[in-house]
């Protein structure tokens, strides 16, 4: 037997595994068979000659992901056959939940409607071997002005309406994780950074400046109160605004800055 | 659709600008799965998130951080516990000026920023978004979460959520030195080391393991990087390292590492792991993480962060074979990132598109109808608050005095301090324990609940006045023994009962 037939054998292998050791626990956990049934035990010990199959198949098998030809249907509709994957493994889902007879069924069929809607999403992806565009466009710091807009009205919020809806759900989440944190982003990232990089590093970027901030007052002594997380929210947001607008000048001056080659048209 | 270009040669794959529309399931299923015990429910489930918001209650209304529960354990008990869980919910009480404990909903979306960020982070990695996506739904339908939420370990849960972008900002650091990158670390590590004591410690040795290799590798170059980033990370978060550092001194974190004998029955079974993180979570973790290991996508640095975060959560699980005493199966919570990552790794072993998209949707449907059936169990094992503990505790304040001694189960123990402002002890396991302070307290509580040998000493001493007992299980101690040694007990009379609580009153 040729190494490569080996490995092709592993792999085949592993899959016919990993399905069958799936179906048996997942069997057990919406209770159509017991934990203690032969099924089960079977499965989980399937899984654990898997992870074995596994290790060989790493070990054994020096070529990565290298993309054989796909089917013809593929290949012609990868989308029906994605939203085929995805519609499949929606209804295995619920109909797992309905033979585990959950209470919330609405609410955890809406889950599987989503896995299945995921998992179709995975499937357009790989089977059109699907790829993500590389770069953004740098921020204008004209966004600052509209930070400082929203940071104020939340600031009039909570003075004049404490504990309305407005501010709970809309303003406060706005402040605490996201507003702080992209003043930071547009001053500190990459100008080819995307709005995803900007949305993904926002919240950990402002959650993190403001514990920075309330840890240095808790430290020196000083009492925290509301108006000091508005206080510290506002440092944030100028400060990312001096690095931006430091940035933008520097820029300008090298001729790199959009709005300097726009000028020059 | 998705895709909204096809560049014009052949073999150049099609690009996205749009990937963003992937990533929408995806986080609705965390929000979904992690709100269950919140939404579904009168009042959010678990015990732990009692004492952690009011925490953070205090903090607020004091303007100081708080010494000691007033209430908890008779007052006598520091707080164990590093304060940027707690002031999560406390700045968004302070920006929002709505109740700290209004606020529990603001938990799931530390669900979207975990996914999104294990995207992210996955994408650096692997630079294949099929990988990255995997990687982020893999995340967002992993048990575990609805495991932490069903008990209301809220500061771990958003500790670990913030964990991959602690990663992904240092690996940004390490590639591009710069001090816009530094600024971006520092703050993000800082920021994410200030919340929880536990995930602090697992950041803390990850970054240091990660620093000692590559300073093996390449010395210089590696020094290079590490000395700015340690002068501004400790300038920068002076007063979080200083809070952790009075944490352990004050908590004996080195005596309980090496010393404590109360673990021993949290180590790790097979059953345990199936529980918390499925049996397939073994096949990604080992199998995955050898496949990432060997894979050509990620590169050294990545691989050697990965692996680092790796062997330290494997050294807490199986830390009793090496002498290190601590609460192993918490340590189950720190595998979602190799696990995920397993998995996007995993599924590189196979070529045709089709079998790996058979395989996808296999992991998804076994982990995510796992997650959800055990969400659902979970939350309804955990329901501690509940509208007739709360008329329980109304009864409570109406005939009770300020300063009547309260006795009571841990996880009634947990919540009942927000609820009610009386002097209680809760009956604490020893590994629940999280300090020696509370150490008295929980015995002599726990000598009540159970009908020990001192229990009437206990009463006495303590000058106790009511015993709260649950009418069902879960609690510690056992609520039908508690149940019955207060029924047994000469001193002890039932005055109010209800579905969810007995309260015994101790007759003078």
């Amino acid at each position: 037997m040729t190494s490569a037939a080996i490995v092709r054998l592993l792999r085949y292998t592993l899959l016919i595994l990993l399905a069958l050791g799936s179906l048996g626990v997942v069997a057990a956990e919406v209770g159509i068979i017991s934990y203690a049934h032969f099924l089960y035990l079977a499965a989980e010990n399937l899984i654990a000659v898997g992870t074995l199959i596994a290790f060989a198949l790493v070990l054994t098998s020096n070529r990565e992901f290298a993309g054989s030809p796909p089917v013809r249907l593929v290949r012609e509709h990868p989308l029906i056959v994605a939203a085929g994957a995805g519609l499949i493994s929606a209804l295995a889902s619920l109909a797992l939940l309905i033979a585990a007879d959950v209470d919330f069924f609405v609410y955890a069929a809406a889950i599987a409607a989503l896995m299945g809607l995921g998992v179709g999403i995975v499937g357009y992806i790989a089977l059109t071997d699907l790829h993500e565009a590389g770069q953004g466009r740098p921020r204008s710091i004209r966004w600052y002005a509209l930070f400082a807009v929203l940071l104020v009205i939340a600031g009039a919020l909570r003075v004049t309406a404490p504990g309305t809806p407005l501010l709970t759900y809309i303003f406060a989440p706005l402040l605490y994780f996201l507003l702080p944190g992209f003043a930071l982003t547009f001053a500190l990232l990459p100008d080819d950074a995307r709005w995803l990089d900007h949305l993904v590093y926002a919240p950990p970027l402002s959650i993190g400046a403001q514990f920075v901030g309330v840890a240095w007052l808790v430290q020196v002594g000083i009492p925290i109160a509301p108006q000091v997380f508005y206080i510290t929210a506002s440092v944030i947001l100028l400060l990312g605004y001096a690095i931006a607008l430091l940035r933008h000048r520097r820029d300008e001056r090298r001729g790199l800055s959009p709005s300097s080659a726009s000028d020059e048209q | 659709m998705i895709a909204d270009t096809i560049v014009e040669s052949a073999p150049t794959p099609l690009v996205t600008r749009r990937v963003w529309v992937a990533l929408i399931p995806i986080v609705l299923i965390a929000v979904l799965l992690r709100g269950m015990a919140i939404y579904q429910f009168a009042y959010p489930v678990g015990p732990d998130y009692g004492l952690h918001l009011l925490y953070g209650e205090l903090f607020l209304d004091s303007g100081y951080a708080p010494t000691s529960a007033p209430n908890y354990q008779l007052g006598v008990t520091s707080w164990p516990l590093m304060p940027g869980g707690p002031l999560v919910y406390a700045l968004m009480s302070g920006f929002s000026g709505t109740p700290i404990f209004d606020l529990i909903h603001i938990t799931v979306f530390f669900g979207v920023i975990e996914v999104t960020g294990v995207y992210l982070l996955a994408w650096r990695v692997f630079k294949r978004l099929d990988c990255a996506v995997i990687a982020a739904l893999i995340i967002a339908v992993l048990p575990v979460y609805v495991d932490m939420m069903s008990w209301a370990g809220y500061p771990n849960l958003i500790a670990l959520s913030l964990m991959p972008l602690a990663f992904l900002a240092w690996l940004d650091y390490w590639e591009r030195p710069d001090w816009r990158h530094l600024i971006i670390a520092a703050i993000i590590v800082g920021g994410v080391a200030y919340i929880h004591h536990v995930s602090t410690l697992w950041l803390g040795q990850t970054l240091v393991l990660f620093a000692v290799v590559e300073v093996m590798r390449k010395p210089v170059a590696s020094l290079r990087k590490l000395l700015p980033i340690g002068v501004v990370g400790v300038f920068l978060a002076l007063p979080i390292g200083l809070s952790a550092i009075r944490l352990a001194t004050e908590q004996g974190a080195v005596s309980v590492l090496t010393g404590a004998d109360r673990f021993d029955l949290s180590r790790l079974t097979w059953e345990t792991w199936a529980r918390v993180s499925t049996p397939m979570a073994v096949l990604l973790g080992i199998g995955g993480m050898v496949a990432f290991l060997r894979s050509r996508l990620p590169d050294r640095a990545q691989k050697t962060l990965i692996l680092s975060y790796a062997l330290i959560t494997l050294l807490y699980l199986f830390g009793w074979a090496v002498g290190i005493r601590f609460y192993y199966t918490r340590a189950l919570f720190f595998v979602t990132l190799p696990v995920a990552f397993g998995a996007a790794a995993l599924i590189t072993l196979w070529s045709s598109a089709l079998t790996r998209v058979l395989v996808s949707a296999v992991l998804v449907i076994s982990i995510g109808v796992s997650a959800i059936v055990r969400a659902e169990a979970a939350s309804e094992y955990f329901e501690i608050v509940t509208p007739s503990l709360v008329e329980a505790v109304d009864w409570l304040e109406d005939y009770s005095e300020p300063d009547d001694v309260i006795v009571m189960g841990a996880l009634l123990g947990f919540q009942l301090p927000h609820l009610l402002d009386r002097p209680m002890m809760a009956a604490l396991s020893a590994d629940l324990v999280s300090n020696a302070d509370a150490l008295l307290p929980s015995s002599e509580a726990t000598a009540v609940m159970m009908g020990l040998s001192t229990m009437d000493a206990v009463l006495v001493e303590r000058d106790v006045r009511f015993v709260i007992v649950r009418t069902h299980t879960p609690d510690v101690p056992d609520p039908n023994r508690s149940r019955a040694v207060m029924n047994a007990h000469p001193r002890m009379e039932l005055v109010f009962r209800n579905d969810d609580v007995l309260i015994y009153e101790v007759r003078r």
